[in-house]
Formats: structure tokens, sequence, C-alpha cells
């Protein structure tokens, strides 16, 4: 019988079989219920019929997510983790042509006590900020229902986060070269994946699914648009901004190239482990001055990468 | 090459058997000239030379794409209203095709190769075949196009063998192009010739079985009692057995004329499920209006039944169970037939409703909603009252009737004295109730029975009743052709005439039929008793009895003549006659002379022994006569 305490040294985190070194996790998971009421019976007192609560009636396949955060190290970032969620980074990094991500469902899954399948993933996010560690943020959905295992534990990572990585962001602001104008006090980076599903009706009603407890899943979770923002946190703006969300010096707004930032990881070693592209447009920026401080500006930049 | 019937391109050209496919690639079948969809991911080395031998992977007229919960089922019922004053109407089907259904198929998220399919399948299936296709049916239906709606997507409460073996033809569909490799396919399937006369087994819905004293029935189960032919819906909560839902009485009553429904807490024929929440009701009276001078208008009720109401009901989130039984109800009244419902307060009075058109969406798994219009019908009576709505006529007693006179003649064949010859005498049961044939005699003639070989046995048959037409002949040398302890089949069609008979095959024990010399055994006795063998065409006139003898000894067990039956008897001249009987003494100018003419005629005649059913007896007697030449 499991304790009925949990404690977080006590609840591993494994997707798709594969462990994972997370300073938060929560679960969700939901059915989609409506309410079925019926006219009931002639009641003289309210000279009318009573109304009858008849049961909750599902309307759609049990929905669920998982949020995890953990701190990149070139160990968590290595294409040998979690092949999924590394997927998406390869998506992000314009040294690879990826352009899409599978829509296979992630299997073998356990999250503390729990474990589930039928999970994909939706967004990846990550912050750099001078001095600190880097945390990133993964958000999945979760179709199906969740079972129960026995406690595991964490196996004792022998990264040293605050030690494990340098990283580097480099800004061009419509292919100009801005290093020295963008001195980036701050970075986030988002990576978002929407998807489409299709819950068909003999594929859940026929054969093995049909028996499950978490009932109907999704035959299809397709995946559909993928978006990469950054915002960037600086002291200057972008001068000559034109409604298109690009730099525009000349006279024309013709051949102006994308803005891009580029966000390199590099491990304690030297090596590069991994590089975040997001080149597109200026979606929108900030400036603030205020008594007893620098002046700080905020650049967000969108892509369309499918 | 193949006739490109489609917009959509890509396909997979022709068939070939030496690649390896995957589910939802199409392509062109050369043997057949038809086109041809993967079902399956089909490897190299199970590929077959022709896909048409392949049904478990490859599907042709086979609609066989898994629709996406959200998919509905409309149904509309095509009647003629006949109105008459005061309010009153009656709907009648147009026809026995009136109770009309279209499936809407939404396909969400697809795939383009899945999309392209589904596409591609209802385009060419829209005109003619390419090539035609032998039918062993109706030569006009060759080449007219339709499909089956498959199992792999037929859905609760369609998903049936009789739904699956049904034409559907698609008509209406669209596509929308949403992402790349994502795409929205809506297809809405029609079906146009299913018969109210198949009531008794299935429309649309799954069919519901015979009730069944020995089997337990809960909540919304649906039952046919056979004697009456109605089905009865179960409402008790809790599982129930040897609760019949009707029984048959001997009296005819106004109320369900022969039959009394009985346990009407467990099993229902009103419309009993409860509305959802959201009814709304809005009324248009038939009202009057005379306009006068100065612009003054009086309003006035039209007669009676002047309000009556109509509904759009809505039943949602219902079981899968529950979704049946309403959807069947609605069925089995064709928008015709009414049928008693509560409306909720403060409507609440019991009262009769017919529905012509309805829906159901299939919103999830046991989750169904059904949407229905229904109109008020200006009576109120329970449906026991609409089965005995006509009043039982008094039955006549039953009649024996046959030709009062019986001539055994051959218009192109003199029949000879020595031969045999047998004649077919046919009677019916003219009157409504059944009576009983107690016996049957030649009184006197030179005639006998086939088959009575003493004064009980009464060997009759009916024409309408089926009977085993195998035996065995007995042993006799006298058989020829090697019949003798043969089995046979008798075949049923008998003709009159000296050269009419019976025909017969021998067969073996398994009944299939014996083949002599590359020509199937074929037999035929002549109403003289002459066998001929068709096959070799030798004749012998050795046997001397008629071969369906034993064959009417083996059925004729039932005496009883229902009302409307045609019986027989066969009767035959025993050929024991002799010249002497045709000598006839004349007196002419006072002497007598003994003449022999070359014909003369012979009578006899044939008794029936009748018992009516009320009990009464009569004897019918009709002439037989015969006509011999020497």
């Amino acid at each position: 019988m499991a304790q009925p305490f949990l404690r977080f040294e006590n609840g591993k985190i494994s997707l798709n079989n594969k462990d994972l070194m997370v300073n938060s996790a929560s679960l969700s998971i939901a059915p989609s219920l409506t309410v079925e009421k019926v006219y009931g019976d002639y009641d003289p007192s309210i000279a009318g019929a009573r109304t009858e609560f008849v049961n909750f009636a599902p309307t759609s396949n049990l929905k669920g997510q998982l949020n995890i955060s953990f701190y990149i190290s070139s160990d968590v970032i290595s294409p040998n983790s979690v092949n999924r969620l590394f997927e998406l980074v390869d998506v992000a990094n314009p040294d690879n042509s990826k352009k899409t991500i599978s829509e296979s469902p992630i299997n073998g899954n356990i999250v503390g006590r729990y474990i589930f399948d039928n999970m994909y993933l939706t967004s990846f996010n990550f912050s750099l900020s001078p001095f600190q560690l880097i945390v990133a943020n993964a958000t999945y959905d979760i179709y199906g229902t969740i079972g129960k295992v026995a406690d595991t534990y964490f196996t004792k990572s022998n990264v040293d986060f605050a030690h494990a990585m340098k990283s580097f962001g480099e800004v061009k602001i419509s292919n100009q070269q801005s290093s020295e104008e963008f001195e980036i006090q701050d970075l986030n980076y988002n990576i978002n994946v929407e998807r489409n599903i299709s819950n068909r009706i003999k594929y859940n009603e026929v054969g093995p699914t049909s028996v499950l407890t978490g009932g109907v899943v999704p035959a299809r979770v397709s995946v559909e648009s993928i978006t990469s923002e950054v915002s960037i946190k600086s002291s200057d703006m972008v001068e000559n901004l034109n409604s298109y969300g690009d730099q525009q010096n000349l006279s024309t707004q013709q051949s102006i190239p994308d803005s891009s930032v580029d966000v390199y990881l590099y491990g304690l070693n030297g090596e590069r482990i991994s590089r975040f592209r997001c080149a597109g447009k200026i979606q929108n920026q900030s400036f603030s001055i205020t008594e007893g401080s620098n002046a700080s500006s905020s650049i967000t930049i969108k892509q369309i990468v499918r | 090459m193949s006739i490109n019937y489609s917009n959509i391109s890509h396909y997979g050209g022709n068939y070939t058997a030496d690649v390896a496919y995957e589910k939802f690639d199409f392509v062109f079948n050369e043997r057949d000239g038809l086109y041809y969809y993967a079902k399956n991911d089909i490897n190299q080395q199970d590929n077959i030379v022709d896909p048409s031998l392949d049904s478990d992977n490859w599907s042709s007229d086979t609609f066989f794409f898994d629709a996406d919960y959200g998919s509905s089922v409309n149904f509309q019922c095509e009647n003629k209203k006949s109105e008459y004053s005061d309010g009153y109407y009656i709907y009648q089907p147009v026809g026995i095709n009136s109770v009309k259904m279209q499936v809407d198929l939404q396909f969400k998220n697809r795939s383009n190769k899945e999309a392209n399919a589904i596409l591609h399948f209802v385009e060419s299936h829209l005109g003619q075949y390419e090539k035609d296709r032998s039918s062993p049916n109706l030569k006009y239906s060759q080449g007219i196009n339709g499909f089956s709606w498959g199992q792999e997507s037929s859905f609760h409460p369609y998903d049936s063998a009789e739904i699956n073996s049904k034409k559907f033809y698609c008509l209406e569909y669209s596509h929308s192009l949403n992402f790349e490799n994502s795409n929205d396919v809506n297809v809405k399937l029609s079906n146009f010739d299913t018969s109210l006369l198949n009531k008794s087994e299935a429309l649309y819905i799954n069919a519901a079985t015979a009730y069944d004293e020995t089997e337990y029935y809960e909540k919304n189960d649906i039952v046919l009692f056979e004697d009456n032919h109605k089905y009865y819906y179960c409402i008790s909560d809790e599982a129930v057995s040897e609760r019949s839902p009707a029984v048959r009485t001997i009296t005819w009553q106004r109320n369900g004329g022969y039959f009394l429904e009985e346990n009407e807490d467990i099993w229902t024929r009103d419309f009993l499920w409860k509305p959802s929440l959201g009814l709304k009701i809005s009324q248009a009276p038939r009202l009057k209006s005379i306009k006068l001078a100065q612009d003054y208008t009086q309003i006035h009720r039209d007669g009676i039944n002047e309000n009556s109401l109509v509904l759009d009901l809505e039943f949602n989130n219902r079981t899968d169970d529950e979704a049946r039984a309403i959807l069947h109800y609605l069925e089995h009244h064709y928008g015709c037939v009414p049928f008693r419902f509560n409306v909720p307060a403060p409507y609440e009075k019991d009262r009769n409703f017919l529905c012509q058109t309805w829906t159901h969406t299939y919103n999830y798994k046991n989750n169904h909603s059904i949407k229905a219009k229904f109109e008020e019908f200006p009576f109120n009576l329970d449906a026991s009252k609409y089965d005995a709505i006509v009043t039982e006529p008094i039955l006549r007693e039953s009649e024996f009737s046959i030709a009062s006179s019986i001539s055994f003649t051959d218009d192109s064949e003199n029949l000879l004295y020595q031969n045999k010859f047998r004649k077919r005498v046919t009677f019916k049961n003219s009157g409504d109730k059944p009576l009983e044939i107690n016996s049957v005699a030649i009184e006197n003639g030179p005639f006998e029975i086939v088959a009575r070989n003493s004064a009980n046995d009464v060997p009759i048959l009916v024409e309408s009743r089926e009977y085993d037409y195998t035996f065995q002949l007995n042993a006799d040398s006298s058989l020829p052709f090697e019949l003798s302890n043969q089995n046979i089949k008798m075949f049923k069609q008998y003709s009159d005439g000296v050269s009419g008979g019976i025909t017969f095959a021998a067969i073996d024990s398994s009944g299939n039929r014996l083949v002599n010399n590359g020509k199937a055994s074929s037999f035929l006795q002549k109403n003289d008793g002459v066998i001929l063998n068709l096959a070799t065409g030798e004749v012998s006139a050795d046997y001397a009895k008629f071969i369906n003898e034993i064959f009417i000894q083996n059925n004729s067990n039932s005496y009883t003549i229902e009302s409307g039956e045609i019986g027989y008897v066969d009767v035959y001249y025993n050929g024991l006659l002799t010249l002497n009987d045709f000598r006839s003494q004349i007196n002419e100018l006072g002497d007598l002379i003994t003449v022999v003419p070359t014909s003369k005629t012979f009578y006899g005649d044939l008794h029936f022994s009748i018992i009516h059913s009320d009990g009464s007896t009569e004897i019918i007697k009709t002439t037989l006569k015969i006509e011999l030449h020497r």
C-alpha cells in the first residue's frame, strides 16, 4: 500500500519511459460532462411539471494536462532525452530542417504514483536571465485515463545545474546586427503547437479500446500550426518600425528581411548544445523609464514555423 | 486505361500485385474496371492478383470510412395528408418506401490521403459503372451505381447486416481544407428502397427479437409479439421474465381485437420517454375572420380541434439502449400511425401525436440526442384501440366447393379402356372458417383414388402447403430403369391429359441428382402410368402403380382445409373395364340387336364427408365421367 503522503523525492517523473529531473510537475485530468434534466410529473403545489435530474452525460473524451518545469542542462537537452520534446527543440533550431513533429502519442509516462499514455506536447518555453539557472516549461495534453503505480524514486543526478550551462543571445533587427544596441537583460522563448483531434465512432467502440476505462481516445491528434515567439528585455526600442513589423530605414519596404533572435546554449566546456531561433516580425515593443532605475524596453518577435 | 470520374488527383494508378499499399490508397483494377480502396496497410507479399478477391483489405462498393462523433441521421416520412373539417386529418404513406433515411457523416481532421479516398469513393459512385456488370436480378439495374454502408462505418443502432446490405447513394458532400494534411469532409448517404413491408423484420434500426418467455427484459428493451405482430417497449426498471405483453383472446374485443394487453407496468406501446428541458410551444389557432365595412373584423373559431399542438421535442444525452428504443418507436409509426404521448404540464392530458420527421445525433460514446417534431392528432385513443378500429367482420361458415361433374378427357388423344388414366380433382374451402374432411371415397364406377388403400385413408393434400418431395420408392421388380428402392425427388408440377403427368429424378443419399453418361436423371410418369426415361428416351409400361402414391401417403396427415385453401385428390380410371362393358342392346323395329360402339361414357361418384367448424357434417357428391374408346 502506498504511503499516505508522497514526498517530492519519491515522486519520479518519467516521460516516454525516460526519467526527467523536474523541479515541479502538475497533472490534471477531467471528463467533459453535461447535465441531463427532463420534465417530470405534474405537481399541484407548483401547478406544473417538476424537473428531474437524470444523469451526467459525457460529451467528449477525458482530457488532461501535464505541466512540467525543469532546469536545462547539457544532460537534459541531449537528443537522447525525451524524444518528442526535443523534436520540438529541433523545429526551433535553424540548423535542422525539421518543420513539424510526429503525431504519435507519447506513451509510458509516470508522474509520482500515476501512470498514463496518450500524451501530446503543446508548448515549450524557457527564460534566460543573467546569473540565473535556465528554467524550461513544457505543457502536454493528455487523453484517456490515468492508472496508479508504486512509489518510485529519483535517481540522484550528477549534473550541477548551477554550472552546467552558458547561454548567449544574438538579436538581428531586420537583418541588422544589433548586439550592441540590444544588450539582452532577459529573454523568454516560447514555441507552441496547435493540435486538432478526431474522435471516431467505430475506432472507439469496436475492438480493444471499447473496454478501456479511459474510454474514447482520439484516433488522430494532428499537428497543425507551430509558432515560436521570443520576448527580450533590453534598454532600447527599434526605431523606424513600419506597419509590417519591420525596421524600415529606407523609403521602400521591399526586401526587408525578417528580424531574428538566436539563442545559443553552451555546455560548461564550450560545446554548443542547442540553438533556438525565432525569425519573424516584430509584434510589439514597449519602453519604460522610472526614477531610480535605468530605462528598459521589451520587444516581441513571432515566427510562423508551420 | 481508366476513365477519371473524379476531381481528385493523385490516385494510385492501376493495381499491381507486386507493390505494398497503405491504408486509403486507391487504385484502378483493370480486370473489372472498378476502383478499389485499401482498408489496411497491405504488405507486398500479401498482395494477390485481383483486389476483388481480397475483401478484407480492399473495398470497391463498400463505404468503410469511420465517421466522427457528431454524425447524425435524418428521417423523413413521405405521407399524403387528407384534411377534413374541424381539424381532422389523416396521413397515409405515399408508397411502401415512404420512410426515408439520410446519414450525415462527419469526418474531422482527416489526412489528405484519407480525405482523397473518401471523396474519390463518392465521386466514382455517382453515375454508371465503367463497365456493365452481369446481374442475376433485373436487367434494368445493371450498371446503375450505389454502394453499401459497411460495418466498418455504420454505427449504433444501425450496425446490422440488414443496413449493411442496403444500397446507399451520396447526393451531397462537402470538403474543408483546414490545414496542411488536415481536412474535414461531410458526406450524406441516402437510401431509397427500405420497404414498410419489412416492418416485422427491420427497417433501419437494429431488429427487435421476438418475445421469449424464458428471456429477461429490462427498460428500453424492444420485443416483437409475434401473435399480433406488434412491438412492445419495456418500461420496467428491473429485469423481468415470463411477463408477456399480450394474450390472445377467444372473442374479438373493441380494445385490441383478439389480443388483450397485459402487464402494462412492464410493457407499453405509448411514447413514454421524457423530453429534455427546453421545450417551447408556439401556437397558431385555426381561426376564421369576417371583414365587414368600416374595417370591422370579427374573429371566430374554425370549428373544433382548432388549437392542436405542434412540439419540437429534444431527447438529449440518451444511452445507447434508450436511443435505440426511441428511434425504433418512431420508425415503426411511419409518420402516419398515431401514438399516445403525455406532454409536460400544464399540457399534461393524454393526447395522440404523429411524428413525420426526426433527427438522431451520435454525440459521443453512449450519448445520443434525438430531435423530433410531434403533431397533435385529433383523437385520443391508445394503441390497442387503433388495432381494432375496424370492427371484426362476421365470419361465414366453411363451405366446400367442388365442380358438380368432373370429366376425364383429353382433347388431343383418345382414352383407351385398357389403360389407366389419372386426373387431379381440386376443391376449395370458400368459407371463412376451416373445415375438416372426414373421408373421401369412390361410391361407384370404374374409378379409384391414388393412395387410398383402406377406408380410413384420406389422401388429400393442399396446394399452398410445403411438403417433402423427397422419398424412397418401394422395392418392386416391376419398377423399370433401376428405380426399385431408389431415392427420388418428385417435382411439384402436375400436368393434365394422357401425355401429362408428374416428373421426378433419381437422387443420391445427399439429395443430389444422379448423372449418367453426362445426363442428369429425369423421368416422367404419364397419367396412363407409363414411365419415360427423359435422359435416354426409353419407355416402360411395366409399373402398375402411380409413383406419387408414396408421396401422398407420407404427407397427407392433416385433413383440415383453412379458409381459401385449395385441396386436391388424385383419382384414376382403373383400366379394369372390358369389351363386354361396351356392349349395348338396342330395341329397333322390335328386334333386339347387340352393338359394340367405338366409344362409351362411364360414370362414377366421388364422395366427401365434411365436418364444418360448428360441428355439423355434410356429404358432398360429385359425378365422375369418362369417355373410353375401344
